[in-house]
């Protein structure tokens, strides 16, 4: 009777398939309210998670996710959105943070051409990205707690040119106002995350707290138990995130999310929203650009409004 | 007499093939890959009883069956492993009449599913229950150790009741757990860091014996993990929200949960 059941089974699967192709034709397309509309509730930390196909060729990968970044951090920063965390687990976008760096200067200097008229053809070098905190390390390693390694980093925005020694007769340079102040574009902070800024970030945490128990257990009296790590230590090395996550590539018949190695202790009160359904060809006409390099605007403005409805109890 | 008798004659036919065409429809389920390990975050019993205009206590009563109908029928496909978040740390902030009348619906199951005959005898079901025990009130922890001790021996499966738990205090009782262990250990004056694996070793649902976790659910609509299995949902997990309350979750509701994980294993093997 195996057979049998196999044979029902492959039935069920053919018109589960089924329902799945033609389930988003019957979706209500109303279309989401634009990025800068008035929402009931806005983010404050977003977070986006890429998880790639794992048969995908590895640069065009790469530059989707780039690309995808770039716009979405445009689209954060024209929400009013302060901090957005972006996350792949083969650390593309960590390897790739220079590159990053300088495509969001270039579109930072696109957006505001009125921000800082350059008078003159100094060339500023590109910053470095600023360091991990995190890699710092006390002088004497039997001094002050470690600070974890957490896999972190972040870029803020807009990215401001170092300041250079002024060559002798150069102008000075005065920053002019941008005109119109409705069109100002909200500044940004942008963590870059893998894989280590997740599990491994708990671990070297874990190590801070050993190491700390054990620089105090030798300051105790025998006999002494040592203080135990509080939660709140925990809490005040991590933080809390929002999701957006997409899947690639498009052409996949919907299936339901998973994090991909997303950093465990940030999810907990996360707002998880994910694009089930491919999209259709009325939305990739009414969508004024439909660049299938990179995430839809459609897709972002649609997690807004999802956020903006999510009812939060907190345990009440 | 007569209109009643069939009445309930059809009624008990109704039910007795409703109960055959699930058998039918586990059967068929079964000839696929099963997940090895499912989760409910059961959500949604309040917005249920306000919903038919019952009490709140009635909607959590009816919660409880409900978990107890799916975890039937998840040891029927063979699912090892059940894990249900009963109770959040959190539920704590809740009016005292509510958390009150929950410890008392807490009691009163746990020492109905350790019942001789009942669906964790019948089932060989080992319970564990997952979380910060000492925060539950006297009797709900005596009937909870009654329940473990009496299942200890049952091998077939294992539903973990969370309860009262939070993901962020199971990992951190996991770090103390390992940071212990260093400081106990003479030996080790150093050296080896303290790894992920090492953190997952002593998470609660690891120490129980939970294979690693397939499929989380979430019923009533929304989609939040609220701090329940984050690090074992992190990888390698999918995640099924569904719209309906949790009272009213069945194994309609389930099928569809069971299609994808299929899907998802048989593109793995391709």
């Amino acid at each position: 009777m195996s057979w049998l059941a196999s044979a029902l089974l492959s039935l069920i699967h053919a018109l589960y398939r089924l329902f799945l192709v033609f389930k988003p034709l019957f979706r209500s397309d109303t279309e989401p309210l634009p990025i800068t509309a008035e929402r009931s509730k806005l983010p404050q930390h977003l977070a986006l998670a890429f998880i790639s196909h794992p048969e995908a060729d590895e640069e065009a990968n790469e530059q989707y996710i780039l690309n995808s970044v770039e716009k979405v951090v445009g689209w954060c920063r024209a929400a009013g959105i302060p901090q957005l965390s972006v996350y792949d687990r083969d650390g593309i976008l960590a390897r790739s943070s220079l590159e990053l760096r300088g495509r969001l200067q270039r579109s930072s200097r696109k957006a505001e051409p009125e921000e800082s008229p350059v008078e003159c053809d100094i060339q500023y070098p590109l910053t470095p990205p600023p360091s991990d905190d995190a890699e710092s390390r006390p002088l004497s390693p039997e001094s002050a707690p470690l600070v974890p390694k957490l896999g972190v980093t972040t870029i803020h925005l807009p990215i401001t040119p170092p300041k250079t020694k002024r060559r002798v007769g150069a102008l000075k340079r005065r920053r002019v106002p941008p005109k119109g102040g409705d069109a100002r574009i909200a500044p940004l902070a942008l963590h870059i995350l893998s894989y280590q800024s997740g599990k491994p970030a708990v671990a070297a945490a874990a190590n801070m707290l050993l190491h700390n128990v054990r620089q105090s257990q030798s300051n105790v009296a025998p006999n002494t138990w040592p203080p135990l790590p509080t939660i709140q230590e925990l809490n005040a090395v991590l933080e809390d995130l929002t999701v957006v996550h997409r899947r690639l590539p498009a052409e996949q018949l919907s299936l339901p999310a998973e994090l991909g190695g997303f950093p465990p202790w940030q999810s907990r009160l996360t707002e998880i929203y994910w694009d089930c359904y491919p999209p259709t060809p009325k939305s990739r006409r009414n969508t004024p650009s439909t660049n299938e390099n990179c995430i839809e605007e459609a897709e972002f403005r649609r997690a807004l409004d999802e956020f903006a409805h999510a009812e939060m109890r907190l345990g009440k | 007499m007569l209109p009643q008798l069939i009445s309930s004659s059809v009624g008990w036919i109704r039910d007795q093939a409703a109960a055959k065409a699930e058998d039918a429809l586990i059967s068929i389920l079964s000839a696929g890959p099963i997940p090895q390990h499912v989760a409910f975050i059961l959500d949604g019993n309040r917005r249920y009883a306000r919903s038919k205009g019952i009490q709140v206590k009635q909607g959590h009563t009816d919660g409880f069956y409900t978990l107890r109908k799916m975890l039937e029928i998840c040891i029927k496909l063979e699912v090892r492993c059940v894990s249900a978040y009963a109770f959040s740390i959190e539920n704590f902030k809740r009016s005292p009449e509510e958390v009150t009348a929950l410890m008392d619906l807490a009691e009163e199951k746990l020492l109905e599913l350790c019942r001789q005959g009942d669906i964790l005898d019948k089932y060989g079901i080992r319970l564990v229950v997952v979380g910060h025990k000492d925060m539950l009130p006297e009797r709900v922890l005596a009937a909870a150790e009654k329940a473990e001790n009496m299942t200890k021996d049952n091998n077939r499966a294992i539903f973990n009741l969370c309860m009262p738990y939070t993901s962020r205090d199971e990992i951190t009782t996991a770090v103390h757990s390992v940071i212990q262990s260093r400081l106990d250990d003479d030996m080790d004056d150093t050296l080896a860091d303290i790894t992920a694996d090492e953190i997952e070793a002593h998470l609660m649902t690891s120490l129980a014996g939970s294979p690693p976790l397939d499929i989380l659910v979430r019923s009533s609509g929304v989609r939040r993990l609220s701090d329940y299995m984050l690090w074992q949902c992190s990888e390698d997990t999918q995640l099924q929200f569904t719209s309906t309350y949790w009272p009213e979750f069945g194994i309609l509701d389930f099928m569809p949960i069971i299609l994808d994980y299929q899907r998802k294993i048989w593109s793995q093997t391709k």
